[in-house]
């Protein structure tokens, strides 16, 4: 498993991968490994991601959004390379409502078709508690 | 129209486009998307968001990203839940569903359009359809959502909410 993340553990290469989609970049998403040697993508927190600021929840949209880069982000670092994969759709289950701290999201590739790359990210703030998930659908190559 | 138990607060597309207003200037999250608010009321909802090079997601043809996409749909989701309400409440996204129809063209400006098509008194459920508007107006991406009603949270209308607002009561 850690193998196939070589290309994104390289600082460099994540940053150009990060930088290459605008969104990503003003999200400021950031990549890091955990003790198993697995990618863990980081959502500093920001000002700007609060939805509701009476109970300063992060907005439901800009979790959906840091999954789907996340999601984006690994499938270009483990499966293809060469073209910027299209989401399909996503569905996003939200568990519990985010806080104003920082968010951490792994991703797991459930199938990696020839055309249709399926993944599951999971995103949480505290270990152990997920605070939101997502199913996502990906079209790779030039279909 | 459901009765609804809790201290929800009365609506009207005036203030509420106003508090949208107040709300956007003061944050800084939505001073950058420049969402506003097109149509109001009768369980609809509906939100244009200009173009912005910052929410590119595709660099080689400017093709907006699905994730502010996403972003747009869930707050015009939760605006045309409190509409359909007839009141301001807090409100929890349950799940979101996206289908993204085609990649959006460089420099049109997307807009969302949302309907409330059911309502119970714990949940409510919308759809709604985001549109690129060249010379025609095109569907880029369908939604589907369900909120929960009257969560924990703030009482919006309150006075003082807000850093714009003056004089604290």
């Amino acid at each position: 498993m850690a193998k196939s993340f070589d290309f994104l553990l390289d600082e460099h290469n994540a940053r150009e991968i990060v930088s290459s989609i605008p969104f990503a970049d003003f999200l400021d998403i950031q990549l890091q490994q955990n003790i198993n040697g697995e990618i863990v993508f980081h959502l500093p927190f920001a000002e700007k991601n609060i939805g509701n600021p009476v109970i300063r929840a992060l907005h439901g949209g800009i979790l959906a959004s840091f999954m789907e880069c996340a999601a984006t982000l690994t499938i270009i670092g483990t499966v293809a390379h060469d073209y910027l994969p299209k989401c399909i759709n996503q569905t996003t289950e939200y568990l519990k409502s985010a806080k104003d701290v920082d968010t951490y999201a792994k991703v797991n590739i459930n199938k990696a078709g020839r055309r249709i790359i399926h993944a599951t990210v999971s995103c949480w703030q505290e270990e152990g508690q997920n605070v939101a998930l997502s199913h996502s659908r990906f079209l790779v190559g030039n279909a | 129209m459901t009765d609804l138990k809790g201290d929800a607060q009365a609506f009207d597309p005036e203030s509420m486009i106003a508090m949208h207003k107040m709300f956007a200037e003061s944050h800084p999250g939505f001073q950058e998307y420049q969402f506003e608010i097109v149509e109001i009321g009768n369980a609809k909802a509906s939100m244009r968001m200009p173009y912005n090079e910052k929410f590119v997601g595709d660099k080689s043809t400017g093709s907006i990203h699905g994730g502010i996409i996403t972003l747009l749909m869930d707050t015009v989701g939760g605006l045309c839940t409190m509409a359909t309400l007839g009141k301001m409440m807090a409100l929890a996204t349950l799940d979101l569903r996206m289908d993204y129809l085609c990649a959006t063209k460089r420099g049109l400006d997307i807009l969302a359009e949302v309907e409330c098509y059911h309502l119970t008194n714990t949940a409510a459920f919308v759809r709604g359809i985001a549109y690129e508007l060249g010379e025609e107006k095109s569907p880029v991406a369908h939604m589907t959502a369900a909120f929960m009603l009257n969560t924990k949270g703030p009482d919006l209308l309150k006075p003082g909410r807000f850093s714009s607002v003056e004089g604290d009561k």
